[in-house]
């Protein structure tokens, strides 16, 4: 009784309300194609709902990891990439009193990043939801980042249930991408480039990359 | 003379049961059902008219899905040519292989509802003599109804019968392919497979056909495989129509494998599928068709079900068991009635593999629901029968009384709800691992065992004088507290910089109260937790100091009474004895007289969640409409009284509506608005 008692409360306070979260994509591209990329999510501003989840074993249905389980599987990640071929000074950071995880890394060729995601997704046990790849051609000064929308995200959206789909409600995506040479020109209208033109950044909401709604694939064309 | 007087109610309930309408269909309801609903449509006509409800929300959403589905325009709910001033009824039948969902719904004018099935080309009736029936060929549905009634049974097969491997050479269904686990496809025998796969490419066909042809070969089936000569009908004590289906409690067991009708197709057709399937046998191939053959042969079950439902059969009905009878309440709008609530719960929901040998309803009886919708207030009441060991148990747990001097502690007019629960916490853990140990069914002994080691490691008189096993949890409101988040700043170029801001984040404001005669180790704890730098000592209270700004929450230990709450002026207010109570004497009898209690006032939260926290303002304005719109809630828990356990809530309702369904309707209107 008295844990049930417990359990109403935290539950009163995580889905009253709505609650959000960032991911952010960064990578700096050299021009010989080497560089380093930086993946963080921030869960900062929902802390004190996910803290209030840490407390409980599980929410919903849905599990809830463990402090340590959470250092364990970003260790697991980490390892993973080390041994990953033209991956190498790989680097994590986990605050868990703001709840903000990041992972870095150089890579020898931006195509490295393409198994990156795919093969650690795998090892998450995650479905990838989406075709996403990184490609750029050093001769044409050309960086692409495609984007493949695939459903796959929207049906395991519809899977969850009503109240922890508000989680997604106002979270956001935001890539920045820099480069060593000013941009010309990129044929996504949704990213602004910086005051130097050598930065670029695309915020989108997670909501829209799940029902199709936004699109971050640019073509982006680099000066000599 | 209490057996004269017992046998004397008995009569007069069953007459004024049946006498309430001739056109009555309780008398239909198997007397095994493992559950029976009603509603009574009297009583219901007239506390809400056919024209507010045509006019409501929720009338409107009905008829137009009939409208919709039957390709009619259906604006009044007496078009459809139900009889609204009779009752309606629901039942389940169940058994170890298949689980009957039923409706039974009194018929005014056949030729009304005859109408639904007239336009919309895939919905067609079939029609035999008075008794017409729509089948979806896809489905294990079926729906009958003649001039006096409606009958729809959706039959559902239980995994657990048709995985046995008897059963799955009984009925010519497949086992699944070993390949797909172990082996890799080459090891299956090409012409076994080939044999299987056109079988299923029969069933697949057959489903794309007229339903009601289908449904008929359907029947057919069915019937050829319960008549077969070798069919052999365990368990016999059921009418002679009753058997022709698959007779819950005692299911058809048949020998001989259902004949398939592989002759029929065309040759050129077999030799394609095989050809495009041998090569992959895969467990998802195996599960279409076996789901497609459980449902021909479920399907063929349902629908000689319904069949029997409308023949002049003699077998006994729920009206003879007197429990039903006696759960039975004239005044009530709704009524539910199980004989056994484990078994009821079985028949709903599939325990999770590993737990199926565990039986956790054991000891629950009979339990019976009641909705009365009254002038003032919509009431519904439970009553659980316990067998006599869980009852004793459930007596020694629940044979306490909420602490008195939490009353004290109690201030109306700062408090949007509350919830009190009273156990002896001693007697609960005595208690529990004996009735734990029952549901381990298999593992009975290992269980046993585990519950005398539990009690022999646990000094329970101890731990009840750390938690004596009551508790007051009151909710005062909602308030604002501002909190820091990390986020990122970008310059010029996108360099992102780490900032922190702040927001304000809305939370509960709340004072638990729990009993303790001992509060040693509680100080030990405090103690401990000032060293370590995670309770903050105050003059006479404790801050706990929680990770990340969750909240503001204090404790104090006064009058034997653990306090923890997140306003610091009531905890104050609670140390310097200067608590100001106000409670009605309503209230405090809810709360001291029952074994749990609970009462809330909606409207007290209305305007008090903010906008920034709930997303959107037409959705919370929507919201703090019902709010507004709503009367108090009441729940308790009555003591045991003999072997009975028995709830009720109670929802009040506010002066400005004349009954409570007219009140239900309103607060589904407001929250549409």
């Amino acid at each position: 009784m008295k844990n049930s008692c417990i359990n109403f409360f935290l539950i009163l306070i995580l889905f009253c309300f709505s609650s959000c979260f960032e991911v952010i994509e960064e990578i700096n591209l050299k021009n010989n194609g080497s560089g380093n990329a930086t993946i963080t999510l921030n869960l900062s501003k929902s802390k004190t709902k996910v803290a209030s989840i840490m407390l409980l074993d599980s929410i919903k249905g849905y599990k809830v990891p463990t402090k340590q389980k959470i250092q364990q599987e970003l260790s697991e990640v980490v390892d993973y990439l080390k041994k990953t071929e033209g991956i190498s000074n790989v680097k994590k950071t986990l605050d868990l009193e703001n709840y903000i995880a990041s992972v870095s890394f150089f890579f020898k060729d931006i195509s490295n990043i393409n198994n990156v995601n795919k093969n650690v997704l795998k090892k998450l046990k995650i479905k990838p939801v989406n075709n996403s790849s990184y490609t750029y051609s050093p001769s044409k000064n050309i960086f692409t980042r495609n984007y493949e929308y695939t459903n796959e995200a929207s049906v395991q959206y519809k899977k969850l249930k009503g109240d922890v789909k508000n989680i997604f409600k106002d979270a956001f995506y935001t890539s920045i991408y820099r480069f060593e040479n000013q941009i010309t020109s990129y044929n996504n209208k949704a990213a602004t480039v910086s005051k130097s033109k050598k930065a670029i950044m695309l915020k989108a909401p997670v909501l829209d990359l799940i029902n199709g709604k936004a699109n971050i694939s640019n073509t982006i064309q680099l000066s000599n | 003379m209490t057996q004269i007087y017992k046998s004397v109610l008995l009569f007069f309930l069953t007459a004024s049961v049946l006498s309430l309408n001739a056109q009555d269909l309780a008398h239909k309801i198997p007397a095994d059902a493992s559950a029976v609903a009603s509603i009574k449509g009297t009583n219901l006509v007239q506390l809400l008219s056919i024209n507010e409800f045509n006019s409501s929300f929720v009338g409107k959403k009905i008829l137009g899905k009939i409208s919709k589905k039957a390709g009619i325009e259906c604006k009044d709910i007496q078009d459809l040519g139900i009889d609204l001033e009779s009752s309606i009824y629901y039942y389940n039948q169940s058994n170890d292989s298949v689980t009957y969902n039923c409706l039974l719904i009194p018929i005014k004018s056949a030729q009304n509802f005859d109408k639904l099935f007239s336009i919309n080309e895939k919905k067609k009736m079939n029609r035999e003599g008075n008794r017409r029936s729509y089948v979806d060929g896809d489905s294990t549905e079926v729906l009958m109804w003649d001039e006096h009634m409606l009958f729809l049974a959706k039959a559902t097969s239980k995994s657990d019968f048709f995985d046995n491997e008897d059963v799955v050479k009984r009925f010519g269904l497949e086992m699944p392919p070993v390949s797909s686990y172990t082996t890799a496809p080459d090891t299956v025998s090409t012409e076994h497979y080939d044999n299987e796969t056109s079988t299923t490419e029969v069933d697949e066909a057959k489903a794309t056909e007229d339903p009601q042809v289908t449904m008929d070969k359907i029947s057919k089936a069915a019937k050829k495989a319960h008549k077969s000569k070798s069919a052999k009908l365990k368990g016999g004590k059921h009418s002679k129509t009753a058997k022709k289906y698959s007779k819950p409690g005692k299911p058809v067991i048949i020998d001989e494998p259902i004949e398939e009708t592989t002759e029929e197709m065309d040759s050129t057709e077999t030799a394609s599928y095989a050809n495009d399937t041998v090569a992959t046998p895969s467990y998802s191939d195996y599960y279409t068709r076996n789901t497609a053959k459980q449902k021909r042969i479920v399907a063929g079950w349902a629908q000689e079900m319904a069949k029997s439902m409308f023949s002049n059969s003699t077998s006994g009905s729920v009206l003879d068991n007197p429990s039903y009878i006696k759960s039975l309440d004239v005044n009530a709008e709704a009524t539910l009635w199980a004989p056994n609530t484990g078994k009821m719960f079985s028949n709903y929901f599939s325990f999770p593999y590993g737990t199926r040998n565990m039986s956790f309803l054991t000891g629950y009886g009979e339990f019976n629901a009641k909705l009365f919708l009254e002038k003032d207030a919509l009431r519904i009441s439970t009553e659980l029968t316990l067998n006599e060991e869980t009852a004793a148990s459930y007596k020694k747990i629940y044979n306490a009384k909420l602490n008195k001097k939490f009353i004290k502690y109690i201030n109306e007019d700062r408090m949007i709800g509350c919830m009190a629960y009273s156990l002896n916490s001693k007697a609960y853990l005595e208690e529990y691992p004996k009735m734990l140990s029952k549901v381990y069914g298999l593992y009975g002994d290992e269980a046993s065992i585990a519950a005398d080691l539990f009690s022999l490691l646990l000094d329970e008189k101890a731990v009840s004088n750390v938690f004596k096993g009551d508790g007051l949890f009151i909710l005062s409101g909602l308030s604002q507290k501002e909190v820091t988040y990390k986020t990122y700043d970008y310059d010029a170029d996108y360099n992102g910089k780490e900032v922190e801001k702040t927001k304000k984040e809305t939370m509960p404001d709340f004072l638990f109260m729990t009993s303790t005669k001992d509060t040693r180790l509680l100080e030990k704890l405090i103690r401990y937790g000032i060293k370590k730098d995670k309770v903050c000592e105050f003059k006479e209270y404790y801050q706990i100091m929680l990770p990340t700004d969750l909240m503001d929450l204090y404790l104090i230990i006064k009058d034997d009474i653990i306090f923890l709450g997140t306003n610091v002026n009531e905890i104050e207010k609670i140390a310097v004895n200067n608590y100001d109570s106000k409670i009605s004497k309503e209230h405090k009898n809810l709360l001291l007289k029952n074994s749990a209690a609970f009462f809330a006032n909606p409207k007290l939260l209305a305007g008090k969640i903010p906008v920034d926290e709930y997303g959107e303002f037409g959705e919370l304005g929507r919201l703090n409409n019902v709010f507004n719109d709503m009367g108090a809630i009441y729940f308790k828990a009555n003591k045991m009284k003999g072997s009975k356990a028995s709830t009720e809530i109670v929802m009040t309702v506010p002066n400005n509506h004349s009954n409570a369904l007219q009140y239900l309707f309103s607060l589904i209107e407001k929250s549409r608005e």
